[in-house]
């Protein structure tokens, strides 16, 4: 069966998508099962739904891990055409239908570096959609971001994702441990490594040291 | 100042009670009622402060126009990579790409082929043979070069085999049908799919001339070429081919490799010594009686193995390499005495190294010259000294980086 996303169903109430209340998107971590189940059996209003309520997700997380808001589109893009490719074959394991989701992405976001890497290209300046500070705000909230990704994607891959699911998606440990299918213990671990190398990255150097000596004496 | 060194666990705790899992909302906001404090506008503790500010950075969001984008390109269709390849090449190109990989996956087998009386003909006949055998074996690569394949590229008129620079004859004709004496030639010429061109998306595979008792590895996949019988009456050229591979059953003088029967000359040497399992290479001219796919072959001779045959007395030596028959005075000793009887433990018979007890005289492994038919049981070869090269494969394998 191959699955596609109907026309109208997306731009059917623009406002929905205007606003996309954060309470919305936080239903994503529910349970979505129900609308797998509709949307494998080729219910393009549930297929639909799903893209709507997953799609900001990953593209957020997409987004920091990549340069442009235009890789961000297209990689958001391939995972949702593998998520339709997929989606017949999709059986629920337990683990959230998110972890297959961002799995997805990661792998999209590994093989698009790995194309940059024979391919580089010149990155332009960034702007944040759907922000409407101040000039004077949006300069410093967008060099605040860039720093951030900038030194994210310093990262390993699993660093990244442990720190986007935490501290950007809000995830609890218990969460990132199914979406990555590893032990909470696990997860605790890396992102205390992953905290460490991105304090490192942002350019805190004394402040690792500092970290690391047990603080108070220097 | 603070102590700022976690454990893991104390962290993730740290972090759990200033950045509440769940919680997206912009720093200084207080958290909802059943959440007390409020998200931290910064920290002084540099882990905690990174998360902060990872937490606090302003989140992309996607307009209705980008999410309109991205559902516009996920839902494309997206085509085949062939497809693309195809619609990048036009649809020659794509014909000599494919033929590409068939001459490129049987290269090597082709060489094999030997041409002796017409060279052109041999030629034609390799390089044809080429786009079949994509899915066979070797054995059926080398069979197959007795008949001329032509590549049908669909909706085209130029022949692939000129496009590959084969000499081919360019007339349209009719597949002529397959000869049905087992004597018939090989030698043939490559045609442009005139009339049989098949309209058709995949090309079919149409039978080889081959005698029709002989079983054949038949192709059965890679549709990517039309194979048509379409030969030239030379009687006087017979295709020869070789035939490489482990030795099945051995009735007589007829060995069986990969199902296709090979009769040796009643007094080739090679059957005195041949084995099942052994890796022979059988070259000669094609058809035979009663089945057999080569009657007289012109060469035969077991891979990885030493043969010797003392030219006076026809005695046969094989040395398989493993120090387990010691080589007859009047074979080549190939640094035996070297190689099998340094590491061997001392024994009272020094000379003796690894050698087999029970056979006569000074040169066991020696067999008489008119030596039973009948396969000899395989023994496993003891372990040469010193270890050989079948041994452990040793570590790296489960490396999975």
């Amino acid at each position: 069966m191959l699955f596609t996303f109907s026309p109208g169903f997306a731009l059917s109430s623009p406002s929905l998508h205007l606003s996309m209340p954060k309470a919305k998107e936080r239903m994503a971590t529910f349970d979505l099962q129900p609308l797998i189940q509709r949307a494998q059996q080729g219910d393009e209003a549930a297929i639909g739904s799903l893209y709507e309520r997953c799609a900001p997700l990953i593209y957020r997380y997409i987004y920091y891990r990549v340069s442009t808001t235009e890789d961000a589109e297209d990689l958001t893009a391939e995972v949702f055409k593998r998520m339709l490719e997929g989606l017949p074959r999709y059986r629920h394991t337990g683990a959230p239908f998110e972890a297959w989701l961002y799995r997805i992405a990661a792998a999209r976001v590994v093989d698009f570096r790995r194309r940059q890497k024979r391919r580089p290209v010149i990155q332009l300046a960034e702007t944040l959609e759907d922000s409407k500070p101040k000039p004077e705000e949006q300069v410093v909230q967008r060099l605040e971001v860039e720093e951030l990704r900038r030194a994210l994607r310093q990262l390993n891959d699993e660093q990244q994702t442990i720190l986007l699911l935490r501290f950007v998606e809000r995830k609890s440990h218990q969460e990132v441990a199914d979406i990555l299918g590893k032990s909470m213990t696990a997860v605790k671990s890396a992102q205390h490594r992953a905290l460490v190398l991105l304090v490192s990255a942002l350019g805190s150097e004394d402040k690792v040291r500092h970290y690391l000596r047990g603080g108070g004496n220097d | 100042m603070t102590d700022f060194q976690h454990d893991p666990d104390s962290l993730g705790d740290l972090l759990d009670s200033v950045l509440p899992p769940g919680q997206v909302l912009p720093p200084g906001q207080p958290l909802p009622p059943g959440q007390p404090g409020v998200v931290p506008a910064q920290s002084d503790d540099p882990l905690v402060e990174a998360a902060v500010r990872l937490a606090n950075a302003p989140k992309p969001t996607l307009s209705p126009e980008a999410l309109a984008r991205i559902r516009e390109k996920a839902s494309a269709p997206e085509e085949g990579r062939l497809d693309r390849a195809a619609s990048r090449l036009g649809p020659l190109p794509l014909g000599l790409l494919l033929l590409a990989a068939g001459l490129i996956t049987v290269g090597g087998i082709t060489a094999l082929l030997l041409g002796r009386d017409n060279h052109s003909a041999a030629l034609t006949a390799t390089e044809t043979a080429t786009i079949a055998p994509t899915t066979t074996t070797t054995a059926s690569a080398t069979v197959s070069a007795t008949v001329t394949v032509e590549a049908s590229l669909t909706q085209t008129t130029a022949p692939t085999a000129t496009a590959t620079g084969m000499a081919t004859t360019a007339v349209p004709t009719e597949t002529p049908p397959a000869p049905s004496s087992t004597s018939a030639p090989a030698t043939s010429t490559a045609q442009p799919p005139a009339a049989t061109a098949n309209t058709s998306a995949a090309p079919v595979v149409v039978a080889s001339p081959v005698p029709s008792s002989t079983p054949m590895p038949v192709p059965t996949e890679s549709p990517t070429a039309e194979v048509t019988p379409d030969l030239v009456s030379e009687p006087t050229l017979p295709g020869t081919i070789v035939i490489e591979g482990p030795v099945e059953t051995i009735s007589e003088n007829v060995i069986v490799i990969y199902d296709i029967q090979i009769a040796l000359p009643a007094d080739e040497p090679l059957l005195q010594v041949v084995e099942i399992g052994d890796v022979v290479r059988v070259g000669g001219d094609l058809g035979g009686a009663d089945g057999l796919l080569i009657e007289t072959p012109t060469v035969a001779q077991i891979i990885g193995v030493n043969i010797d045959i003392n030219p006076a007395t026809g005695e046969v030596y094989r040395d398989d390499g493993d120090c387990r028959i010691r080589p007859p005075s009047w074979a080549p000793a190939r640094n035996w005495r070297a190689l099998c009887q340094r590491n061997a433990a001392p024994t009272a018979d020094s000379s003796a190294g690894s050698y087999t007890p029970g056979q006569s005289g000074n040169t066991p492994g020696v067999v008489p010259p008119v030596a039973p038919p009948v396969a000899p049981p395989v023994a496993p070869p003891p372990a040469p000294p010193g270890g050989g090269n079948g041994g452990g494969r040793g570590g790296g394998d489960d490396d999975d980086d």
